[in-house]
């Protein structure tokens, strides 16, 4: 392999776990945008998708046995529609009474919540490994040098689609008109006729939808999940939602991508005990210098 | 009567912004509120429009007379009024058509599930409302400027691009907080002209505006508060000389 086949592969590796940054990063920035919440609850509900996708894999199991597409298909459905569900119950019962408290109460809550979400998986799902099914686990893709895997290109496309659906939706769709409306100026919003408690809980539910998706692919990807990995995935997709500017939509794509790269070659060249390192680094020197991120949201004062 | 307001009363701490203040607007009927800095005009509009719930009396809309005084503010909107703000509030990052698109979202009926199926009901909504809109820009003269952003529109054409927003909720009553501030001559014959044609269409105004020239040239009855109280109720031209009215802008005169 060439240096420079090395490096491509080093960032091929990085991209497929930054397109699920990515994913988990656009439900920060998406919440972020519209209540100007840091959702800290985020990675837990990501996890709690792989752990909802587990549980659905097990249960049909035992059941029928299914062809693997129908099966990914159908632990997908079931990660997105309950995380989405999730998402939009804990900001139904947890932060929309504080609507009018001070940011930081709302801050404590989210954190309140995490805790929360993480001691359940723990009651309820055990604290060790769960080992996660693979499936086309002997497929890979090599061009010249370079492999790909099964599952990093399912990750890579999925995850493209799923965010050119989002993108559709932000900017075609009058829902999502009113959902850029409301992060806009919310006073505004409702006195042009949108609820915008509804508009909110839309904005959670495609955010933990997404991150559920995320939880599915992280799970089949690293083939193990525990109940408290959605902790430093979550706080890893904040910061690529910082790198991106928090807020702003295509920037937590462009971040989480970043970050996931950032990391393969970290891991690539130094060694992969470092790359949460490297991570967290990027997150301080950015807050430092560059807090608004890459991509600044765009603002009218 | 389009609206009656009846006794409305507001307080924030020790503050009385409103004071059992009442007022009615006739279906395309033009009227102007006046009063000082600090009258509590905006606090009134904010009382009706559902943005403040105020401590007591009614607001009734429409002709049925529906009580409207503790709906949120979008229910407000979909009853039928809309407003308009005193530094133009646009949505900044959006096209001025994507503004105006925005406005008629109380008017469609948008839903997750109908974005997800990608409905054809649903694309040709769109359609119709892309094209509403499109007619409004026009209305207002800003036909040519439908897709540039709304931040980057001089000061006066937000200013036209919000009452093209308003006008999208439908509205049949239409609350405008001072929309000439910050014009010069020939932008304001512009906009008296357009508040015009807006009544024309058979939507009534209520105007908050500190130009006079406007007010009285404009407005079929003027109604004048100060500090949170009516305290003048009439035609233009009898408003005019009501030494409380003058008084409350100038000041009382000294007795010698």
């Amino acid at each position: 392999m060439s240096p420079f086949e090395t490096f491509i592969q080093q960032l091929i590796n990085g991209l497929s776990i930054g397109m699920i940054y990515a994913l988990i990063a656009l439900g920060y920035t998406m919440v972020y945008g519209i209540i100007q919440l840091i959702n800290f609850a985020h990675g837990e509900i990501f996890i709690l998708g792989a752990f909802f996708a587990l549980f659905v894999f097990s249960f049909l199991g035992s059941f029928v046995p299914l062809n693997n597409i129908v099966t990914i298909i159908i632990m997908f459905a079931a990660a997105m529609a309950g995380c989405g569900l999730l998402g939009v119950i804990i900001e139904r019962v947890a932060y929309r009474p504080l609507r009018k408290a001070p940011r930081l109460a709302c801050l404590i809550t989210a954190i309140g919540v995490s805790f929360i979400l993480q001691n359940l998986m723990m009651i309820v799902w055990g604290p060790i490994d769960k080992s996660f099914p693979v499936f086309f686990k002997h497929v890979v893709f090599t061009v010249g040098a370079l492999r790909i895997t099964f599952m990093q290109g399912f990750i890579i496309i999925t995850s493209l689609l799923l965010m050119i659906s989002l993108h559709f939706f932000v900017r075609r769709t009058m829902l999502g008109k009113a959902l850029r409306a409301t992060s806009e100026d919310m006073v505004a919003a409702r006195l042009m006729g949108i609820n915008v408690d509804k508009v909110i809980s839309i904005c959670f539910l495609i955010g933990s939808a997404l991150a559920g998706a995320g939880g599915v692919m992280y799970g089949m990807y690293y083939t193990t999940i525990t109940f408290h990995d959605g902790y430093l995935v979550g706080i890893k997709a904040f910061t690529a939602a910082v790198i991106g500017g928090i807020g702003n939509v295509p920037g937590a794509m462009l971040g989480g991508v970043a970050l996931g790269m950032l990391e393969g070659l970290a891991a690539g060249y130094i060694s992969s005990a470092w790359k949460n390192v490297f991570a967290f680094l990027i997150l301080v020197l950015l807050l430092l210098c560059w807090p608004s991120g890459i991509l600044r949201k765009f603002r009218n004062e | 009567m389009i609206l009656e307001v009846n006794g409305l009363s507001k307080h924030f701490g020790g503050i009385h912004a409103l004071t059992n203040v009442s007022l009615s607007v006739a279906k395309s009927e033009i009227v102007g509120l006046i009063g000082p800095n600090g009258a509590g005009k905006t606090t009134f509009f904010n009382c009706i429009t559902g943005v403040y719930h105020p401590d007591s009396g009614k607001i009734l809309f429409g002709e049925y007379a529906r009580d409207i005084t503790h709906h949120p503010a979008h229910k407000v909107s979909g009853q039928g009024i809309a407003r308009t703000f005193q530094s133009a509030r646009v949505f900044a990052s959006m096209s001025a058509l994507e503004n105006v698109m925005v406005g008629t979202f109380s008017r469609t009926n948008a839903s997750v599930w109908s974005a997800l199926r990608c409905s054809s009901r649903m694309i040709e909504e769109e359609h119709a409302v892309r094209r509403r809109s499109e007619e409004l820009l026009r209305f207002v003269k800003l036909g040519r400027r439908a897709f540039d952003v709304a931040a980057s529109l001089p000061f006066g054409l937000q200013r036209r691009l919000e009452i093209a927003r308003a006008l999208a909720t439908e509205p049949r009553l239409l609350l405008m907080d001072e929309p000439a501030a910050g014009m010069n001559t020939a932008e304001k014959a512009e906009l008296l002209e357009l508040i015009r044609k807006i009544c024309e269409n058979g939507i009534s105004v209520l105007i908050i505006e500190h130009d006079m020239k406007l007010v009285m040239g404009l407005c079929q009855r003027i109604v004048v508060l100060d500090s949170g109280e009516k305290i003048c109720e009439g035609k233009p031209g009898d408003v005019q000389c009501d030494t409380k009215v003058i008084e409350a802008y100038l000041g009382k005169e000294m007795h010698r």
